[in-house]
């Protein structure tokens, strides 16, 4: 499919609107820093500008947006780690985002102590709703991991935010 | 959470998703393709600018090594050693000067009479054309003397070289007898310098060594 200028340009605008905020949930609770999470959407969205033409199918544009986003997320860490660790990172971020909310820094710091593995299927699919089939597309995981994954991920996140009985290490422990 | 249904909604995901979205975040994005179009074009001005500045850079380049050969191989390619040759040359220089004369003599009379009729019977165009004829002429000569100022200059220049050379030999060769070196090797750079460069203080100086050690 190839679309014309305007075309574009609107199937462009139609995607900030459609994507903008979900793309930006993901990238704060990523990088636990409000200015990181806008900086990524834009990297992202710059990216899905130059590479629009090329999208063949336009119903699957939040799948391949958070694709993008997740390239772009990896870049981020790798030029990160080499001053300073991810996880150094995330709870250098979350701590920086502790002077904004008490709640907002409770719930970012539960997430920085998932696993990197585990952190992406409870945003994806928990949070903004995607399937398990359009997260393992994404993840580039089988559907049957995202699952076993996000399940973890939100038993270990309870436990620490106190919603569930259950602690992390049991749930692990029974699911495996 | 049912694994068989991973959007079952609970308290968790309400936190999870207890975010402010900036306000001008969409206005940010929407902007980007504009930004990016612009950014393309400074890109590509600037790409042409800085061909540009490198050719010239390239030019200058190659016109200061021009300039840099220019300077020192000059004196090769005109060699100023040969005073004899130099003052042929400015023989040849005044010969051309007084043909040049004549020949101007001769065009002017046969231009008017023959060439050209038609100027012949009009007053203004002949005096026009005398007049024209005689600036070329006064140009060339002007050209010619300073040639000829340049190329005796140059000669000055070769024959105050010569009077230091030979003066310095001579000096030299003296010293060396002074110091007790072989007076039979002096004599004959003497006699050398006598010959190559006669009537300089040089060729006085061996002179009269030779003199001294005759008598």
């Amino acid at each position: 499919m190839t679309l014309s200028g305007s075309e574009l340009q609107k199937t462009y605008e139609d995607c900030v609107e459609s994507c903008a905020d979900a793309l930006y949930r993901v990238a704060f609770r990523l990088t636990g820093n409000p200015t990181l999470a806008s900086e990524l959407v834009q990297e992202t969205y710059l990216n899905a500008w130059k590479s629009l033409p090329t999208l063949s199918d336009p119903n699957k544009m939040k799948s391949w947006m958070f694709s993008i986003l997740r390239n772009q997320y990896s870049k981020l860490i790798r030029k990160e780690s080499r001053s300073v660790s991810p996880s150094e990172l995330i709870h250098e971020a979350a701590a920086q985002t502790a002077a904004d909310t008490e709640a907002a820094d409770e719930v970012q710091a539960a997430i920085a102590q998932l696993d990197e593995k585990h952190r992406m299927p409870l945003l994806l699919v928990s949070m903004e709703g995607l399937s398990a089939e359009a997260a393992a597309g994404i993840l580039d995981i089988p559907r049957g991991t995202v699952l076993s994954r996000l399940h973890r991920a939100r038993q270990k996140l309870k436990s620490i935010l106190g919603l569930t009985d259950d602690s992390p290490q049991q749930t692990l422990e029974a699911s495996e | 959470m049912n694994p068989s249904n991973p959007h079952e909604h609970d308290s968790l995901d309400d936190l999870l998703r207890d975010i402010k979205v900036p306000a001008d975040l969409k206005s940010k994005l929407k902007a980007i393709p504009a930004l990016v179009e612009t950014n393309t074009a400074t890109a590509s001005v600037e790409q042409t600018e800085t061909r540009r500045n490198h050719s010239a850079f390239a030019f200058l380049l190659a016109a200061s090594i021009l300039g840099i050969a220019a300077f020192f191989t000059w004196p090769l390619l005109f060699p100023n050693d040969d005073p004899v040759a130099n003052k042929t040359e400015t023989n040849q220089l005044d010969v051309e000067i007084e043909n040049n004369d004549s020949e101007n003599t001769l065009e002017d009379n046969s231009g008017l009479d023959i060439d050209n009729p038609t100027l012949a019977t009009n007053d203004d165009s002949v005096s026009s054309l005398e007049l024209i004829q005689e600036t070329l002429d006064e140009l060339e000569i002007k050209r010619l003397e300073a040639r000829l100022e340049q190329l005796n200059s140059r000669q000055q220049n070769q024959l105050a070289q010569n009077e230091m050379t030979s003066m310095i030999l001579a000096l030299a060769d003296q010293t060396v007898v002074d110091l007790g070196g072989p007076k039979e090797l002096a004599n004959e750079s003497m006699v050398k310098i006598i010959d190559q460069f006669p009537n300089t203080q040089g060729a006085v100086i061996a002179q009269q060594f030779l003199d001294q050690q005759t008598n």
